[in-house]
This record gives C-alpha cells, structure tokens and sequence, in this order.
C-alpha cells in the first residue's frame, strides 16, 4: 500500500473526522449538509434526476472495488446505495452539483474519440479514473470513491472481504499480524 | 413525623433524576432502608431489551447506522454533534425538541442529554479517575473560585466503596495527583502504544503514559456476578447498551442493587417540575411533578430529598423551585444558583503516524484508550496558564474508514484494503476550565417548554486561560509525538463549543461559606437541610479528570451522612 508524505486536504479531514470519532468528509458524512427535503416525492424527483447516470455510477463503482475472490461493489449494493446517498443524503444543491460534475467522465473519453464513458474499452475508461484519481483537487471520482468504500464495508458482503469478529470476546494488545490474518471490520461504538 | 405531612405518595427519600449520580442515590438510600422514590423524565429502559442497537450490523439500517439527515436535523441537531451519536445509539439521545433551551447569539452551547432511566450512564465513555489534592485544594492556593470545603482524605475511602462494587480496570501507578483506584486488571497497551510511553517518558520526567481507567469488568466480582454482570467481550459498542453488563451503568449495576432490597419503588415519564418548600418547619416537603405523556400533575412527599438530574436540570428545578422564602431559586441565598459553570474543554491536540510494528496488530476492540494524566503546573505555576489537562488517545492501525483517501482503484487498491495500514497515534487533551461567575445559567424571563415550565437560558464560554492551555495542549501533544519517532506529526486545536465535553459541571457549587455557595461539605444545601445535590452541580471546580466516578463517591457519602442524619431525626 502506497503512503503520501504530504497529508492531503482529505487526510486533514479524516484527521478530523477520527478524533471526532466519525468516519469520512462532507458532504458524505455531516448531517448538516444532509437533504431537508426528503418527502416522498422529493425522493422520486431526485431518483429521477439520477436514473441517466445510474449506469455510469454502477460501472465507475465497479471499477473502484470490482469482483475479484469476492463479491465486488455491484454484488454489495453499492450503486443502489449510492443513489439512496444522492437521493436523501445530499441537498438539492448538492446533488445537482454532483450530476453536473459526472460530465467529466464522457468529456474525457470523448476527447480520445469515443462515443460515451460507459461504451470505451476497458483501459480508456481506467485512464480516466487514473488522471481523475491523480488530481490533487478533489473531484467528483473521489466522491464517488468515498460513497463506494462506504457503500461496500458497510454492506453484508464485507464480512467476505474484511477480518468481522462481532463478538471477539477477548482482546490481545500485540499479536503477529498474520494470526490476525486481514484488516478488521469494524473498529467499535 | 410532622403532622403538617400528607400521607398519600409518601416516602422516607425521593431521588430525581437515574443516571449516574442517582442510580447511586437510589442504591444507597435503598440499602439502608429508606422508603425512596426515583422520579424519572424519561421512559423506562429495560436491560437489554431496550438495546435496540446492540449488534445490529451495519447493513441492517437504512444509512449503515448513520441517522437520518432530515430526522438528525429537525429533530437532533444538537444531540447529533455528539461522536457517539449513530443510529444505533439514537435511543439514548434526547430529542432536542422535548427540553429547548437558549443561548445568546455568538455563544452556542451543545447540551448532550440522555432523558430515560440509566441517563446518559449509558452513554458515557467510562474513563474514570480519582481527583486528588492538587484539585481540592487548586481553588484555595490560586485564588480562582472558593476553597472546597473536602479534601482527598474526605473521599479517597468513598472512591474506594464505589470502585468494588462499579468495577474499575486499570493499572497501579502511584502517581501522587491521579491517586490508583481500587482496579480490576488492567487492559493492555498495544505494541505501539508501549513504543510512544517508553520514548516520552525516558525524555520528560513529569509526564507519563498510563492505560486508560475505565468502567469495565475485567475480572468481575462475586457481587459483579450476582448482579447479572458478566466481563467485557471487547466489542466496543459501549454507547448501544451491553447486556453483558460489563459497561457500568446504572442499569446494569446501581438500579438492580437498588431494586432487589425491596425500597425503589421508581416513576417514569415524570418531570419534576419544582420543589415544595414549607416555610413553617424550613424543609422541602417533596416535589411537584408532570407527566410527560398526559400533562397529569402530581406531588410527592419526603423527608429527605436528593437532586441527581444532572446539571443543568438540577439547576432548572432549583431556579424554577420559589417561594416567600426563596424568591431568586431555592437555597439561592448566596445568589451564586447557576453561576461559575465549567465544562471540559478539548479537541486540541495532536496525530501522527508511526512507521514501525508493520507485522503487530490486535485483536478485538478494546473500550478504553491511553490516558497521560496532567504534567503541567504540578509544583507551582511552570505555563503561562493555570491548572492543566490531561491526554487521552490511542494507537490504531489504519482501515478501510481511511482507505477512499488512499490513490489507487480496482483490484490492487481492495486487495490493499485486506492489510491494515501504518499505526496513528492520537492524542486529544481535555482541560480544566477555572469557575467564572459570568459562565451561567437562568431561567429564560418569557420562553416555557411544552409543559409551561421556563426554559433554560445558558451563557457558556471560555476564557485567556482556557485558550493559552489549548495552545499547549496541541504543542506538547506534537511534542509528546516527535519524540516518539513519530512521523506526519499534526497539532490541531478546534474551535470549541462548551458542553460537547459533556462533563457540565458547577452551578451549585460546594463550599464553606453559606454566603458564596449553596452546598455544604456534605452536598448539603446549606439553607435547606433536608435537600442534597450531588451530580454535576455540586463541583466548585472541575479539574482535568472525568468527573462521573467523583459524582459516584460523592453520592454514597452523602447519603451515608443524610441517613445518619435521617435516623438521628435531625433532617
């Protein structure tokens, strides 16, 4: 696993967001930016406002955490959750933003002569999650990063991917990591 | 008995208030056979039962147990600052439309309320800590508030009494200003942990790292046992209640105690409104209450009374409770009712990262982090400041929480998740606010609650002092780290909102003088002999230390002087 030197403007988040005892960075995360408008049918209307881009959300979520000796984000629910985040999460405001900004995904394989993101070969559509990871601004494939982390560790699939001991019983201060085997799930409250 | 009595809801004590400092009342006063009532705002909570988020898994709520947006903001926008506050800890957060108080406007203040039987000794984060002399004794050589009217030698046997039957992890130190409690075993420090103690304390001689003291039973007791109490299973999920019963509460451990001697007898859902003085025999006679649920009124009687609803409740009943004889808020002669309030203040610090111990890790999730206790002003005045703070923290590796933070997507960038990344190690410190009248509280002159009862009108903030401390706390932290060989090292020094400590305290302070406070050195209302006070209220300063195991010994002193009081027909 690779380690910036540099602490990132999203590390400082997450270095708050830790000592807060919360998990990541807004608007993901902080209730005040959360939706007020979540009626009935302010949440189909929002739905709706998606349902162009689900494909898009579903392939780049993929790609982010995608099938491998386990189940990948598809398999976990991520899309679904996702745009249950977009939906009744975000704000109007935010959420438009966020759809606005997924133009960046077509704009770029375009550039390269493809018809749409979704329909590019395999390694065009990597390359754009490549330069779009790389940026050092944060974009909107980051945003989509973080909801399918989220998305995917707390889903029931993760219990396959990630050490899940509910009840450990007994803790043991320093123990040699491969007895532990893989990262833990969860870390308390 | 004084015929003036009524005979119908008639007890020997009334408790208000079930949280930590009254499941303590109720338990004492029960075991020596008074006749006591507990009167509860809240609704019931059942042992396990109402555990409606215990091991409920992510993945079984609608925001993988993130609140509601919309319900976190129409109706927890204050409870929902909280860090434990999560859907699966929802239950034991008050709505903060139930009980509205105000602020004025440039100076917020985050009430985190708990309003149901067990209060928030079922929200707490378990850390306890004996004070010791250079608390006690802190107001009188500097001058910033009144001499307590206890010392050390007052309570260490009650801290003591309370540490058996509560059950207190932790390790013998003998640190002259954090006196050892009567422990359980220890839990351990992890690898890294041990790491950053050995290194900061072969450079500095004062300060000096400690595993956390917490509430949890690590090796329980026969009396633990037949309690229902059973040791930790090192889940950490504390906050959505444990039916093992390991987490101390007033659930699992003083209302049972209370409740098997037959003399509890306890009413939910009643908000006590006010006190009822008689202006003839000098005493309260009992309280006046509503409940929550009907509007109905209803009053009852005691002879001894004691207030545990927690800070500023306590302080809202008292302002609220006048009469001929009290016309500025009961046993208020001093005029000091709701002054000199103080609240931990924290969220300074600092984080970093160590870049060793790649092949250690743990296994389970341990309820208690490090603890370095105060190391600045011990022997006279060495900072710019006065007083001092502790830190807590802990050393985690990093998880799939950090990883979208990470470069990377697709197969590498999970199959990296699987191992856990570099230690971090974390410190955050909290520090002693001094009393200052100005930081108070009152009823609000026009504003009622839904019940008709005035609301609270708090005035909090923090000072110089407080804000040269935090700038410390944040420089001795990255110290404290650097030190360690620690890389990345980041002080941080948030903005402070007063009451996210959650440990209010003060507004009825204790002292020696009837003229400048409103508690006697037994908890006692220096005006009115027959009421006690011993939550939060009651401190006259508020050290660095956790204050609910100092609630506790205070409790259980106080009623052993009440019922020998009691009995002797003096109250």
């Amino acid at each position: 696993m690779k380690d910036n030197n540099q602490l990132s403007r999203r590390q400082v988040l997450k270095h708050v967001s830790l000592i807060m005892g919360g998990v990541a960075s807004a608007p993901l995360m902080s209730y005040a930016a959360g939706s007020s408008t979540n009626s009935a049918k302010g949440v189909k209307d929002a739905l709706d406002s998606i349902a162009p881009f689900d494909k898009l959300l579903s392939v780049v979520a993929e790609m982010i955490i995608p099938t491998t000796d386990t189940p990948g984000a598809i398999s976990a629910g991520v899309p679904e959750f996702i745009k249950l985040m977009l939906s009744e999460w975000y704000g109007a405001n935010e959420r438009q933003r966020f759809l606005n900004q997924l133009s960046i995904f077509d704009a770029m394989v375009i550039k390269e002569g493809h018809r749409s993101f979704v329909s590019a070969p395999d390694d065009a559509k990597s390359n754009v999650l490549a330069q779009l990871d790389q940026q050092s601004n944060p974009n909107v494939f980051n945003e989509i990063k973080e909801l399918t982390v989220f998305g995917y560790y707390t889903s029931e699939i993760a219990v396959q991917e990630l050490n899940y001991r509910p009840i450990p019983g007994a803790y043991k201060a320093c123990v040699p990591l491969k007895e532990v085997g893989r990262t833990w799930l969860q870390s308390g409250i | 008995m004084d015929k003036s009595m009524p005979t119908k809801n008639k007890f020997d004590a009334i408790v208000v208030g079930s949280g930590m400092s009254g499941g303590w009342a109720a338990k004492e006063l029960s075991e020596k056979g008074l006749k006591t009532l507990v009167i509860e705002r809240g609704r019931n909570t059942e042992h396990r039962v109402d555990y409606v988020g215990e091991n409920r898994p992510t993945w079984e709520t609608k925001f993988r147990d993130r609140v509601d947006p919309k319900l976190a903001k129409e109706q927890y926008p204050i409870q929902s600052q909280c860090y434990a506050f999560k859907e699966g800890t929802r239950n034991f957060f008050t709505n903060d439309n139930e009980q509205p108080y105000s602020v004025p406007e440039d100076k917020p203040y985050s009430w985190i309320r708990g309003d149901q039987v067990g209060g928030r000794s079922l929200l707490w984060a378990r850390q306890s800590y004996r004070w010791s002399d250079l608390d006690f004794e802190a107001n009188k050589k500097d001058g910033h508030g009144i001499d307590w009217p206890i010392r050390y030698k007052d309570v260490e046997n009650w801290y003591t009494y309370v540490e058996k039957f509560a059950g207190i992890s932790g390790s013998n130190e003998q640190i002259p200003h954090l006196p050892d409690s009567h422990f359980l075993p220890a839990i351990e420090m992890n690898c890294v942990e041990k790491d950053v103690k050995q290194k900061m304390e072969a450079k500095f001689d004062n300060r000096k790292m400690i595993i956390g003291r917490c509430a949890h039973l690590t090796k329980p007791t026969e009396e633990q046992l037949a309690l229902g109490r059973a040791n930790c299973q090192y889940r950490n999920q504390c906050q959505r209640g444990c039916s093992f019963g390991a987490y101390f509460s007033s659930v699992s451990a003083t209302l049972p105690a209370a409740k098997r001697t037959g003399n509890m007898t306890m009413v939910t859902d009643t908000i006590v409104h006010s006190i009822i003085y008689d202006e003839k025999t000098q005493k309260a006679q009992g309280v006046r209450t509503i409940n929550r649920v009907t509007g109905e009124k209803q009053e009852y009687y005691a002879r001894v009374l004691f207030l545990c609803a927690s800070t500023f409740a306590t302080l809202q009943i008292m302002l609220n409770s006048k009469s001929e004889r009290f016309k500025n808020g009961f046993a208020n002669d001093s005029g000091t009712l709701g002054h000199y309030l103080m609240d931990h203040h924290h969220n300074a610090g600092a984080r970093g990262r160590h870049t060793g111990f790649k092949d250690r890790y743990y296994y389970g999730r341990r309820p208690t982090g490090i603890y370095v206790p105060r190391f600045r002003n011990l022997k006279g005045k060495d900072t710019d400041f006065t007083r001092g703070y502790g830190f807590q923290g802990n050393a985690s590796r990093g998880d799939w929480q950090g990883a979208a933070s990470k470069p990377g997507f697709g197969a590498d960038f999970k199959n990296s998740i699987r191992t856990p990344g570099d230690w971090g190690f974390y410190l955050i410190g909290f520090g002693e606010t001094l009393p200052y009248y100005d930081n108070a509280v009152s009823l609000h002159p026009t504003k009622t609650d839904r019940w008709g009862i005035p609301q609270l009108h708090i005035d909090c903030t923090i000072f110089e002092n407080e804000k040269k401390m935090r700038e410390d706390m944040a420089e001795s932290a990255a110290e404290i780290l650097r030190t360690a060989g620690l890389v990345d090292v980041q002080p941080y020094n948030e903005k402070v909102t007063p009451g996210l400590g959650i440990h209010e305290m003060g507004g009825a302070r204790m002292g020696r003088d009837p003229k400048t406070s409103v508690l006697n050195k037994f908890n006692q209302c220096h005006d009115v002999d027959n009421v006690f006070v011993t939550d939060g209220a009651a401190m006259a300063s508020s050290a660095c230390q956790n204050p609910s195991l100092t609630y506790m010994a205070l409790t259980a002193r106080a009623v052993d002087y009440a019922v020998t009081q009691f009995k002797l027909g003096k109250i």
